[in-house]
This record gives C-alpha cells, structure tokens and sequence, in this order.
C-alpha cells in the first residue's frame, strides 16, 4: 500500500509493512503475496480452521454469552504480525531494560527507599496508588530488598515516527500469556509451510526461562501451583491453559490453607505443604487478612508466610505499585538514577497531575490529551468524548484527589494487514509483549500478543475486550530447534505432578461429573425411547400414549430424574394422557432441576472446574456438546408435540447425537485418561448414579406391568442390553431372564449386581483403605450393596406370584437407598475432611472506647 | 511517671472455630515521651508461636495462629510503660503553605510520614464531607499547631460524646449532622479538617489512665482503649491533641500505635473459619506502679 494513500487521511500512521524508502518488507512481501494467492473458499477454510480449533481447544463450556463478556481475544487473525530480526533485538535490548529497571524500582519501593529519599520519585505519586502496600514496606527501611521479579509484561505500540512506545506495564501476572501460546499453536498449524519457511523463533524458552526460575536452586523439584481466579473469570481459560503447558496444578484460593507459616493445598489425604505460589490474581485478592480487601476473597495469612520466608510468591505481592502510570512523568530521570543508563523506551508523554505545575499546563489544553486515574485498569478517557457535565466531574475529581491522576498525549498506533472475513483490512495495533527472569538479567519472549483494533482517528488508545487478535512472528535467519515443554518432563529435573496428591475440590469435582454424566445419559436413553415410541407408533396417538409401554417409560422418567410429581404424583394421570408440556419442560427447561438441558449445564460446570486436567479429545466431546445444546435449546417446540412427528424427528436427531458424544466422552475416559485417582472418583461417581438409575427404574417399570413384553422390550433398550438377552437367552421376553440380566447378572455393565461389583472394587483402590481390616462407613456400604445381590434368590424376587413382587420392591427400595449413602460416605471423607469452605468471619476491633466507654466525671475526663 | 496496663480480649463462639489468624497492634511504642519497658502477649488457647515485627510506622505488630478447633479466645497483652510529661506550650509553628514547602525538602521518616498524612486514607476519603466544618473554623495564615488547637477546642465544644452512637462505620457527614461521636470519630473529624486543608496529620491510638472520683475504689477492667490525632509541624515534628477531652496528651497518655487512620492500626484483625456468631468481651486496666506486672509469656 503506498504511503501516499495514507496520508490523505485525517492522521498519520506508521505502516508495518514498509520500509523506510516506501518498499515494502521482504518477509511481509512475501506472506501478503502468499495469501494472496489463495482464492475466497481456501482463505475462508483456513479462518474456520482457527475457529475450529480454538475452540476445541476448550472454549466450550463457557456459554455464548459469557464468551462475549469475557474480554477474550475471540478471533485470531490468519495474518500474522512480522518482526525482522534486527528491529525485534533491537527492540528487546529497550523491552529487558525496562523489565531491569522496573526491578530495580520494585526492590527500591519496597526495601531502602532511596528514590523517595532523595526526591526522584515523589512521594505523593507513590503514596496515593492502590498499588503500594505499606505493610509490606520493611520499618528498618534501609534493608536492601533482592527480591527478583520473574515476570514482566509490557503493551507497546508504535508512533508515527516509527518509535516503540510503551503504553501500559503490566507487573503483577502476565495476564495474555495464555492466549499468545494458543495463537501460536493454532496458527504453525493453519499456516505450516510459511511458518517453517520464515523459521519463526520459538516462544517455548520463555516457558522453560519460566520453570527454572520456579525451581531456583532447590535440589528437590519445587511444588508449586498456579493460583488463579475460580472458573467463572474471564481470563480462567488462558490460566487452565498455561497450567497445563508448564505442568503445574491450577488451584484456587479455597484450595490453599496457611498453617504457621506455611502454606498447604487440601487434598485427598490430606495437607500437602506447596514451596511456589504463581499467583495469576492482583495483590488485592490475596489476602484478606493483610491487604484488609473488603471482598473475603483470599489466602488469609499467605502474606505473613511469605514474609517469614515459608513460600515463595511470584510475582512477589505489592508489584501492582509498578503499574502506576504515573511514574512514565519520571521514569528516565528513575532510569539514570537507579541503572545510570538513559531510558531506551519511551512511553506516550505523561503528565502526572499531582504536580501543580503540569497539571495547569494540562488544564489548558485539556481536550487535547487523554486522562486516566492511575489505579484503574480500564482505558483512558478521551476529553472529546465526554458530555460538559461528565468533563465537569472530571475536573472536580482530578481537583480533589490531583494525585491520582495522569495526562497523556495522543498517539496515532501503527498500523498492519489483517484478514476479516476473507477480506483485506488495515488495522491498528497494540503488542503485548512479556519478559522473564533468568537470573540475572531477563529474556524476552520472541513474539507475543497482537491486539489489533479498528482505526480511529482520535488517536486514542485500545478499548478493551476488543475480539481479536493476532499471533507475532519474529523471523530468524538461523535454523530452529524443534523444542517443546514436554521434553522438560523428561528430564531428571522433572517439576512433575506425578507424586502430588489430588486436591479435594478436584477429587469432588470429578466425582459429580462422572455421577452427573451418568445421569445425563440416562434421561437421555429414556426420553429418546420415549419419543422414538411415539414416531414408530401407528395407533391413534391415544391409544398409544395409554400403552403399558409408554406408561411404563413415562413413569421412569420422573422417577430416574427425580422431578416429581410429573408422570407419577398428583396430576400424574392426566399428564400421562396429555405429556407434551412435560417432555417439553424436561428436555429444555435449563432452570429445572433434572431436566436434560440442565444435566448438560451441570456436567459442563463440572468440567470446567477441571478444565486444567482435560485431555484435548475430551474438549473437543465438551465443544461439542456445548453447541447441541444451544441446538436443543433452540428448538421450537409446541405443545402437540406428541403428534407433530417432524419436530419429534428433529428433537430425535439432536438427542441421538447427544448419545453419540457422551458416549465418545465414556470411552475416553476408559481409553485416554490414567487410571489415576481423578479416574477412580470418576467412575465412583459414574457406578453410584448408575446403581440407582437401575434399581429407580426397574421398580418403577415392575409397578407397571410385570408381564408385558413391551414394557420388557423397553427395559432391556433403556440399558442397552438387547442384543445381550439374545444372545444369551435366544428365546422370547421372559420376565425372569430380563431381571436376572438387569438385576443380577454380575457380567452385564449394565446391570445392577455390575456396578455393586464395580463400587466395591473401586472403593478398595481408593486412597487411605487398603490397611487390612477396615471397615469404615464406606466399606462398609459397598460390601452391603455387593453381598445383597449376591446372596439374592432369584426364586423369591423374580418369580410371578404376589410374594415375590413385593420381595422385589422391598429389596429394590432398600438397594435405591444405598447409593446415596455411599455418596454421603465419600464427601465426608474425601472432600469435607479438612474444613468446609465457610465463610470467612473478619472481626475488627474497634478503641474499646467506643464499645464500653467510661463516663468519669469526678477525674475531669470523659473520652 | 509508670503505667502499666492490662488489656484483655475475650471471644466466645456460637459453634467451635475450625481455624483463625490473628494480627493484633496493642504493644505499646517507644515514642520521644515513652519508653514500652515490658510487653507480654498471653494468647489462650496457646498457639505454636507468637509472632511479632514492626510495621513501617514502627509500630509493635504480634501474629498467631490457632490451627485446631476452639470455642473461646482469650488475648491478654499487659506492658509497662514509662511516661514523661509534655512541655505546656506549643512551640512556633508555620502557616499552611510554609509548612507544607518546608516539607518537601525534608526526607526522614517522619517527615515520610507527614506526606503520606497529606493524602487521603483508606478510612477518610478526600471528598467535601468536612467543609460545614472548615466554613465554621476556615485555617487562613494560622500556624498550623494553633490551628490544631483550636480545631481540638471547637470539636470539644460544638459536639457532644456520646457512646454508642456511632459504629465503625458511621461516616463523617453523619457525626457532623448529629454533632455527636466518640474519641475515634472526633480524631477522625479532626484529621479530615486538617487534610482537607493541607496539613499533614495523623491518627495515634492509646490509653488514658482514669482516676476515681474521690474516695471510692477504681473499678477493674473500666479504663478504655483511646484515640486522638497528632498534627506535623515542619520547623519542630509530631504533635499530639486530644479532641475529646480538649487536651494535649500528658504523662497520663500511653501511645500504642500511630497510623493515617484507624484502619492503619486496627487492634486486633483475624479471620475465622467457622465460629458461627461470636461474643467478644474488652477489659483495660490502666494503673500506676513501680512494680512491673507478672509477664508470663505463651513461649
């Protein structure tokens, strides 16, 4: 594009592309002229392959509507931002000093306090932001700090005059670190041949720079988790990612507890003490007990460990100080005082408003520049936007607290192709860039994340949550390494999880997810069956809505999902006759409990929780299911649904390929996943919620009709067991040879006796249990629901006459008690063995002055 | 003069505390008119360690944590502390704006302290709640420790104690509408006058020794924890005054910590985990004596 075009527009803007003489870059050249080539169908193949696999990479449990809420970087551009070798060093030489230099101030603030003391930083710009922890401020200032600070992360962008500006620092947890790996594995795969050809560098050093820096000098690998917001946080994807990538465990707040000192995750077996805390949080919701944030967020006690030295803390609490964009108005004379070298980097000119004299200068071009307050992480103001009465409020507000303020001028971003919708288009970009410690100095990650943002001619910065991005490819000259974490799992510093235990909130995690994809399973079966009855049926829809069969399902289903009254309490009759509100409601009434739509809900809640732990197959099953839901939600279903076969037939596509993918997701977690502890609960989840599906349904059926080979037919299709009867029996529905299979056959996984086998198996691996002799409340039940169906005489329950039909329904009822007991068992000595969760009481004690005050008046003083 | 003081704080819970982490500010300081001679903190259930530090005011900080269940905590803290009595009158200080350029060339602690005094603090926000006040008692060129005088005059005769009135969280405007509070809302009053005004200040929490009226026994545990404000004169430092007994602080005075405001030295914070509702029970015995109290520490 040349350069002529541009600058009819209303500002300048630095291209990408170009090279100083108006050529474009060879490296750009040649990518542009390769998409080029491509015709509409193959560049909109590619933009759905980035779709497509972003979002197997594991979007799929947040709804639609929290994705657009969740400020993520939803697309990913297929045109790459380039860097030459050359410019990216030269680049990286003013990123690392920077990152040197914010050290340095770190160490300063929060140790002698030299920049304070001799008036380089002023006191009232350090003072007055959010940032800057006093309790962490050593009394016996003059102590030097030697804190590192391992993480550091700056946005930069480019002026017209072709300079890199830093436009915000980031200090306290490389927030975007998640996405920019993402981009990268998403885009070497849709663009192999180029990606190999410009031998891009890797960004995996920076993850291993990462893990060293972790591990320190302890010859024992460090424990260490990555502390993170709970799942419901918008960022909480790229945290899940990272943790997997590094190979640390992702934890939240309510799984840490401080015990003098130290600082433990709860777990199964109990309180396992961590030497690492990655904190990808801000310094306010840390700890309530010394940061004193009015949320009960938090490790309460985690600083005061820190501080005696019983974990390590990165970043190191009190770095959201750094942030402060104040401190751009001083930062080279901080610079040349705290590394004596001249500032390579600088940022957008920025007047700190504490200052009287600048703030009048700003006050008098006020609509020219950008405000901001320097404890807020949204965007900066734009003057020309604001109504007189919004400026006005401003004005009263920087007057009163002038401190906490900044001015900054406008700059035109540069500006680089993208592609949209298989469409050229220039945008405007932002980098964020992110360095780490090696010890002694830091490396830059050679790469990053682009945020790329529609032009606009106000030359004011970014908006946030913008939906897009793009990878940042610097080009190499030198052959590359074909390098990947993984091989660092290999080595014998291995930082592993292997040994560590399994944390309590993810042991009952797993456990309601195997338990409510059991369930979810089994409404499936029935309502499929259900309305799979009333297309095959060629009677009068009354007559075969009062079959015994359909009674018989019907039944079941408000029994197995447990949403009475439905087809079984008061109104039961009628709605047997008349049942269309009623499937309706429980296939897609998302608010009621044990409906289909709200097992998915339930089930996608439960893996997201675990999302860390998920193999990529296993995010694919979620993604799909996430999308026939919404495909289950949006279906128009009336209320003669009963006799509308097209909308039964469209309802029986989406739940049939339902049960393709729960089943998929079955056989990974047999096939793919190890048979690890989170394996075991599981599928003690799964065994429990299926022993009750069983003895809930086959009761309830047996109450219908006990004869009836429809009602049997239905039966043995609810539990997949057909084609075993035939095989087996190669006879015609006998009432007793079904029961025998559902009930006590100890080889058929589907039935009864099947998943008692299984419970008291899996019980027996779980940890803490395998001591000779020891009967505890959960042995205890699994061996009961084992040997009741063992010792059980078919003679007696499965024979036709009166007897034994209420043998079978006392026996039945007993064995539907015992599951939810075991589940009870379980929770109280797996997840709830250390403390519950609970509230957090913060008591205050106000001057007792106020609560017993001593009215004294003989003594002349009344306080 | 010798003082010695016992404060007690008693919790009792509804339903036992699984765990709680405590951070208490009660020991008091060695100030230029102080010296803290014994400090003991006798924590009941015993904790593994009780830890103590000084915080960036130098104030004396212990730490503890009770790890197994507990239906009661008791806090003890009993120190010795020898006072001296003030000069009576102020020395000269500045007006306003000379005190605060004065300042800025001034770089120890506490003139590190006073700049921090002149911003707004997590309890007292920079905002137009105090200007009735100012409008009544506006600073103009009074030296700024007069001006702290007479503002401790005004708030002892425009407002009235009254105990009970207000909470920890009453905000100013109410305390002004009402023209009542306790010690800590006049200090907090004060400090928000004198900020909004520019002058550095700051909240300083203590005791008071009480004296019987004539003839009759002190009762025990009837003395009170206290709060008042000190004002930073750049030519001579920290000053203190007690708006609500209209005084300068004395030999009677013991200071155990100084902060912007209260929440910078709360006297006692924790976290608990369970505990249900808790009944919380504050005795204080401020005595004269030669002999220190009988110190037996948890370790």
């Amino acid at each position: 594009m040349p350069r002529v075009l541009q600058q009819h527009n209303a500002a300048f803007r630095y291209d990408e592309t170009l090279q100083p003489d108006g050529t474009m870059l060879p490296g750009w050249e040649s990518l542009l002229a390769y998409i080029n080539g491509l015709d509409t169908d193959q560049r909109a193949r590619r933009e759905r392959d980035i779709i497509r696999q972003m979002r197997a990479n594991g979007l799929a449990y947040h709804n639609d509507n929290s994705i657009t809420d969740s400020g993520r970087p939803w697309t990913l551009d297929l045109v790459p931002m380039l860097f030459d070798r050359s410019s990216w060093d030269t680049l990286t030489q003013g990123l690392t000093q920077r990152a040197r230099l914010k050290q340095a101030l770190y160490q300063d603030i929060y140790g002698e306090q030299r920049l304070l003391k001799e008036g380089t930083l002023p006191s009232p710009m350090l003072y007055s932001h959010h940032g800057y922890l006093r309790d962490l401020v050593s009394s016996e200032s003059g102590e030097p700090n030697t804190n590192l600070l391992p993480m550091v992360t700056c946005d930069i962008s480019r002026s017209p005059a072709g300079e890199w500006l830093v436009v915000n620092d980031i200090c306290q947890y490389p927030a975007g670190l998640g996405y920019a790996l993402e981009n990268r594995l998403v885009l070497s795969r849709v663009l192999p041949r180029i990606f190999k050809q410009y031998r891009v560098r890797r960004i995996v050093t920076y993850f291993r720079h990462l893990q060293r820096f972790i591990q320190g000098n302890d010859t024992q690998p460090a424990r260490c988790v990555l502390l993170s917001y709970p799942p419901s946080h918008p960022h909480y994807f790229e945290f899940a990612w990272l943790a997997k990538y590094l190979g640390y465990p992702l934890v939240e707040t309510a799984d840490l507890t401080v015990r003098d000192s130290r600082v433990y995750i709860k777990t199964i077996t109990g309180l396992q003490a961590i030497d690492v805390i990655v904190r990808l949080l801000d310094d306010t919701e840390i700890d309530p007990l010394t940061i004193g944030n009015k949320s009960s967020q938090g490790v309460p006690g985690i600083v005061e460990a820190a501080r005696r030295g019983g974990v390590r803390v990165l970043n190191p609490i009190g770095t959201g100080v750094l942030d402060n964009p104040a401190l751009n108005s001083v930062l080279p004379q901080i610079c040349q005082s705290l590394l004596g070298e001249p500032l390579l980097l600088q940022s957008p000119a920025t007047y700190w408003l504490g200052d009287a004299v600048q703030k009048e200068q700003v006050f008098s071009r006020a609509d020219e520049l950008l405000f901001k307050h320097t404890g807020s992480h949204s965007q900066l103001l734009d003057p020309q936007l604001l109504s007189e009465s919004e400026k006005t409020q401003l004005h009263e507000k920087i007057n009163l607290t002038p401190h906490c303020y900044v001015a900054q001028e406008r700059t035109d971003r540069s500006v680089a192709p993208g592609l949209q919708n298989t469409e050229f288009v220039q945008k405007q970009i932002t980098i964020r860039t992110f360095l780490v410690s090696n010890g002694s100095s830091f490396e830059s990650m050679p790469g990053g994340l682009c945020l790329p943002d529609n032009i606009s001619d106000a030359g004011t910065p970014a908006a946030e949550g913008q939906p897009g991005s793009k990878d940042v490819w610097v080009l190499s000259n030198e052959p590359i390494l074909e390098d990947t974490l993984l091989s660092a799992h290999l080595d014998a510093a291995n930082y592993g999880q292997t040994d560590d235990d399994l944390p309590s909130r993810i042991a009952e995690s797993v456990f309601w997810l195997g338990r409510n994809s059991e369930r979810l399973e089994s409404t499936l079966r029935l309502l499929r069956c259900i309305l799979q009855l009333l297309v095959d049926d060629n009677r009068p829809l009354q007559a075969s809505l009062s079959s015994p069969a359909m009674g018989c399902l019907l039944k079941s289903l408000t029994a197995a999902t447990g949403t009475p009254p439905g087809f079984l309490g008061r109104g039961g009759k009628k709605r047997l006759t008349q049942p269309d509100r009623e499937l309706i409601s429980l296939l897609q009434d998302s608010s009621r409990i044990g409906s289909l739509s709200n097992s998915l809900q339930q089930w996608q809640l439960n893996a997201s929780a675990i999302s860390d732990r998920l193999s990529a197959d296993q995010l694919r099953v979620f993604t799909r299911l996430s999308d026939l839901q919404s495909a289950l939600g949006s279906l128009q279903l009336n209320p003669d649904l009963c006799s509308d076969a097209i909308a039964l037939n469209q309802t029986l596509e989406i739940l049939d390929e339902l049960q393709l993918v729960t089943s998929a997701s079955t056989g990974l977690e047999h096939e793919n996943v190890t048979h690890s502890e989170d394996w075991l609960f599981t599928m003690l989840g799964r065994r429990i919620e299926r022993a009750h599906q069983i003895s809930v349904t086959v009761n309830t059926a047996m109450a219908v009709d006990q004869n009836n080979p429809r009602v049997l037919e239905s039966l043995l299709r609810l539990f997949d067991s057909v084609m075993t009867y035939r095989s087996r029996y190669r006879s015609g529905l006998d009432n007793r040879l079904v029961l025998q299979l559902l009930l006590l056959d100890e080889i058929n996984p589907r039935s009864l006796a099947y998943q008692f086998k299984c419970i008291h198996e899996l019980i027996d691996a779980l940890p803490g249990r395998r001591t000779a002799g020891n009967l505890d409340p959960i042995s205890r039940l699994a061996v009961a629901g084992l040997s009741r169906v063992r010792l059980a005489d078919p003679e007696t329950l499965l024979n036709q006459d009166r007897d034994a039909r209420q043998n079978l329904h006392k026996f039945l009822k007993v064995l539907q008690q015992l599951p939810a007991s075991m589940a009870d068992a379980v929770t109280g000595q797996y997840f709830t063995h250390t403390e519950k969760r609970q509230e957090l009481g913060h008591f205050r004690v106000p001057p007792t002055g106020l609560l017993t005050a001593v009215d004294n008046d003989e003594s002349g003083v009344s306080h | 003069m010798k003082l010695s003081v016992r404060h007690r704080t008693h919790y009792r819970y509804s339903v036992a505390a699984s765990q709680s982490l405590n951070q208490i500010c009660l020991i008091p300081r060695d100030t230029t008119t102080q010296r803290c001679l014994q400090a003991a903190v006798v924590v009941t259930p015993a904790p593994n360690s009780i830890d103590r530090r000084v915080d960036q005011y130098g104030n004396s900080l212990a730490t503890f944590n009770l790890n197994s269940a507990h239906k009661e905590c008791d806090i003890i803290v009993t120190s010795l502390v020898d006072t001296l009595d003030t000069p009576a009158r102020l020395p000269a200080s500045a007006p306003v704006d000379t005190n605060v350029s004065l300042l800025k060339d001034l770089h120890d602690q506490d003139a590190l302290m006073a700049r921090d005094c002149l911003l707004s603090s997590p309890s007292i926000p920079m905002d137009y709640s105090v200007d009735p006040i100012i409008a009544e008692l506006p600073i103009g060129e009074t030296p700024v420790l007069e001006y702290a005088t007479m503002l401790m005059n005004h708030i002892y005769t425009t407002f009235t104690y009254e105990s009970g009135f207000s909470t920890l969280v009453t905000p100013l405007t109410d305390i002004i509408a009402a023209r009542k509070g306790v010690c800590q809302d006049f200090a907090h009053l004060a400090i928000a006058v004198l900020r909004r005004q520019n002058v550095p200040v700051r909240y300083v929490s203590g005791y008071l020794e009480t004296l019987p009226p004539p003839g009759e026994k002190k009762l025990q545990g009837a003395d009170a924890s206290h709060a008042w404000y000190a004002v930073y004169s750049a030519n001579n430092g920290w000053h203190d005054f007690d708006p609500t007994n209209n005084k300068q602080p004395d030999a009677q005075y013991i200071t155990t910590a100084w902060g912007r405001d209260y929440a910078d030295v709360v006297p006692i914070k924790g976290v608990v985990y369970g505990g249900g509702a808790h009944r919380l029970t504050v005795e204080v015995d401020v005595n004269r004596t030669e002999a220190p109290p009988i110190l037996v520490e948890n370790n």
